[in-house]
């Protein structure tokens, strides 16, 4: 009897824990989760669109929120990087004798055709420094308890004034996120299908991203090996490595 | 005496008020003949354009890719292309073969990006095909095989390029994923039309197809005809050989087929003919306002007539016939005017340039005005029988004098 009292009295606070998370906190946790000191996956984009599924692979190497690096491996567009530094994205084709920098509008076009856009892939600072967040209540998502988290932009460097997030109550993971323009109008949806566990760390490993201005059109993202915590080869984040 | 000396001596005797009418008319012949000149030279303009740029005088494509060609489709191409080609080049009545590759391209310089159309063409053919060695203003055409573009003069002006620099396009593979590649430029091109100018970069096909993972493929392969060739006849062996093709569901379509600013153009051709219409109506109002004045004038004269036997229809017939002098010589005066501007224009032309900036169309920026035998044949019968037949309203009047009454009333 003693023991099920104790079990109950920790249950319960658990969920007073629960329930007394600010969205700060959800966020916090989300990110620590997320956000890598290092890494390096493996990966494919399948892609839906209006014309059909196309898939490209790649391989991501990541450190921390500042700087990625993602080199296509399919045979569509092999040799093909995208490299972010801080807030520049620089594309490099092994056709083209120089790189090519985005920015302004162009930062909106779409990476290889998918959902996703150049602009997806810029903000390093974290949730926090540029989203003031708010708990909107709890939900379900997929039978997995979310909490449901704003953010409305407090920078103006953002490529989504508003989101919101469903954030796994168990696991701190992004569930679903929907993201809108000023105007309350819905541009993506994602949804995670699936999460991975490398190292404590838990992230989705499968993703879909639809973007809601496109008619029938969705990106899926998945993971297939991950690793974390790895040293990454020297000045692979740097412009003149970006072509080796 | 016959009516018609009568009428030209009513003609001649006030010769300042018929020297106004024939005038009028003639005003009025010489704008029409100019106008539709000018729509003659603009509608031969807007057909080599058409047919030289844009949808050839027969036009093959995937029978899907225009249903899609906002979004550049690629993948919807026309597959092996170079044998569709040549045996298309052998079919009876084709003048000229252009394999194109037509693609979406981005510039990304300093802080700027710029878009442009590319177009991968055969060098060799496309010259025959458009005459481009008479268009470059710079530098010279790409060689085949090497990354080497031609730009559009306003494109590489937009740009800051010349001949000798270099651009990084990026632009949408087969496999609607992205490319880069890296051009020197080889030359800069003047096209007639102004659109293309700030628009358009030429490279060598089999390059733009390794560039957009394009195999053996192009979007679109265009025909000339031969200048006496049936255009229906030539378009139904084109429909064959590419239906017998094994390249995928092929559509050929010739120009006429393809919606185009033509239909728009041939809808203005019925609206100016209106205008046209009222130009005339507009002269005749001054034959209508000077037989008016006659019958006023001349009631005592038209009184004696009728008194000595000159019945109404004869009466009719008498001011109809002079009205239908002047209207000869006013309508002789009007064509023989226009024909005398249009003529150097035709070998000048006239530059629309300024005007033609930031305008779509596919109209060259010099126009060429072309005489029309058919046209300015119609337009002398046309204003003769408008401005003679308008006397009739005024003179209807004459019909109904009482002899007396007209006698009395001077």
């Amino acid at each position: 009897m003693k023991q099920f009292i104790l079990i109950l009295g920790l249950v319960c606070a658990a969920a007073v824990y629960g329930w007394a998370m600010d969205a700060q906190e959800i966020i916090t946790r989300m990110e620590e989760n997320q956000t890598h000191d290092t890494s390096r996956m493996e990966g494919k984009m399948i892609i839906q669109d209006r014309f059909g599924q196309r898939t490209s692979s790649f391989i991501v190497w990541a450190k921390g929120n500042d700087k990625t690096m993602v080199e296509f491996t399919s045979s569509g567009e092999r040799g093909q990087k995208v490299l972010r530094t801080e807030n520049q994205i620089y594309l490099y084709y092994p056709d083209a004798s120089e790189l090519i920098r985005l920015q302004g509008a162009a930062l909106r076009e779409s990476l290889l055709g998918s959902d996703v856009s150049y602009e997806d892939m810029t903000g390093n600072k974290g949730f926090l420094a540029d989203y003031k967040v708010s708990l909107a209540g709890e939900e379900s998502v997929d039978g997995n308890a979310c909490y449901v988290v704003n953010l409305d932009a407090i920078s103006r460097d953002v490529a989504y004034p508003k989101q919101k997030m469903w954030v796994d109550k168990k696991l701190f993971v992004m569930r679903k996120a929907e993201q809108y323009a000023l105007s309350g109008r819905l541009l993506k949806v994602m949804d995670v299908k699936e999460t991975m566990r490398v190292d404590g760390k838990i992230f989705p490993s499968d993703m879909t991203i639809s973007d809601q201005l496109k008619r029938n059109s969705q990106t899926e993202f998945i993971i297939d090996k991950a690793e974390i915590g790895i040293k990454l080869p020297p000045g692979i984040f740097s412009l003149e490595n970006l072509s080796w | 005496m016959k009516l018609s000396n009568i009428a030209l001596r009513n003609i001649t005797r006030n010769s300042r008020r018929s020297m106004l009418s024939i005038v009028a008319i003639a005003v009025a012949a010489m704008s029409i003949t100019l106008l539709f000149s000018f729509l003659a030279g603009m509608k031969n303009d807007l057909r080599y354009n058409l047919q030289t740029y844009y949808t050839g005088a027969i036009r093959v494509r995937n029978s899907e890719y225009n249903r899609y060609e906002q979004l550049h489709p690629m993948h919807l191409a026309v597959d092996n292309a170079s044998q569709l080609a040549q045996q298309l080049a052998s079919l009876s009545g084709v003048k000229g073969v252009s394999p194109r590759l037509q693609f979406p391209g981005m510039v990304f310089k300093g802080e700027e990006d710029y878009t442009l159309a590319g177009v991968g063409v055969d060098f060799d053919r496309e010259s025959a095909y458009e005459n481009l060695p008479d268009h470059l203003a710079d530098g010279r055409i790409p060689r085949e095989g090497s990354r080497e573009a031609l730009l559009g003069v306003g494109l590489a002006q937009k740009i800051g390029l010349s001949v000798g620099d270099t651009l990084t396009v990026l632009s949408t593979t087969r496999y609607r994923g992205s490319n880069a590649m890296t051009f020197t430029v080889s030359g800069l091109v003047n096209f007639p039309v102004g659109g293309m100018n700030d628009t358009c970069m030429l490279i060598p096909l089999s390059v733009a197809q390794y560039f957009l993972r394009m195999g053996d493929a192009v979007t679109e392969i265009l025909l000339k005809t031969d200048p006496g060739a049936d255009l229906d006849t030539v378009t139904r062996s084109v429909k064959e050989t590419v239906t017998s093709a094994s390249q995928g569901p092929l559509v050929a379509q010739n120009w006429t087929e393809i919606k185009t600013s033509y239909s728009f153009y041939e809808m203005a051709n019925t609206t100016y003919m209106f205008i046209a219409l009222f130009f005339f109506i507009l002269g005749s109002t001054v034959i209508v306002n000077t037989t008016m004045m006659v019958i006023y004038e001349r009631m005592k004269e038209i009184g004696t007539m009728a008194a000595l036997g000159m019945t109404g229809g004869q009466l009719v017939r008498l001011f109809f016939t002079e009205a239908l002098f002047l209207s000869l010589a006013g309508a002789f005066a009007g064509v023989v005017a226009g024909i005398a501007i249009t003529l150097p224009l035709a070998s000048v032309g006239i530059n629309f340039s300024n005007s033609m900036q930031g305008v779509s169309m596919e109209i060259s920026n010099v126009l060429y005005p072309r005489l029309n035998l058919r046209s300015t044949a119609f337009v002398f019968f046309y204003a003769v029988a408008v401005a003679s037949l308008s006397s009739l309203i005024p003179s209807r009047r004459v019909s109904r004098i009482n002899p007396v009454e007209a006698l009395r009333s001077i």
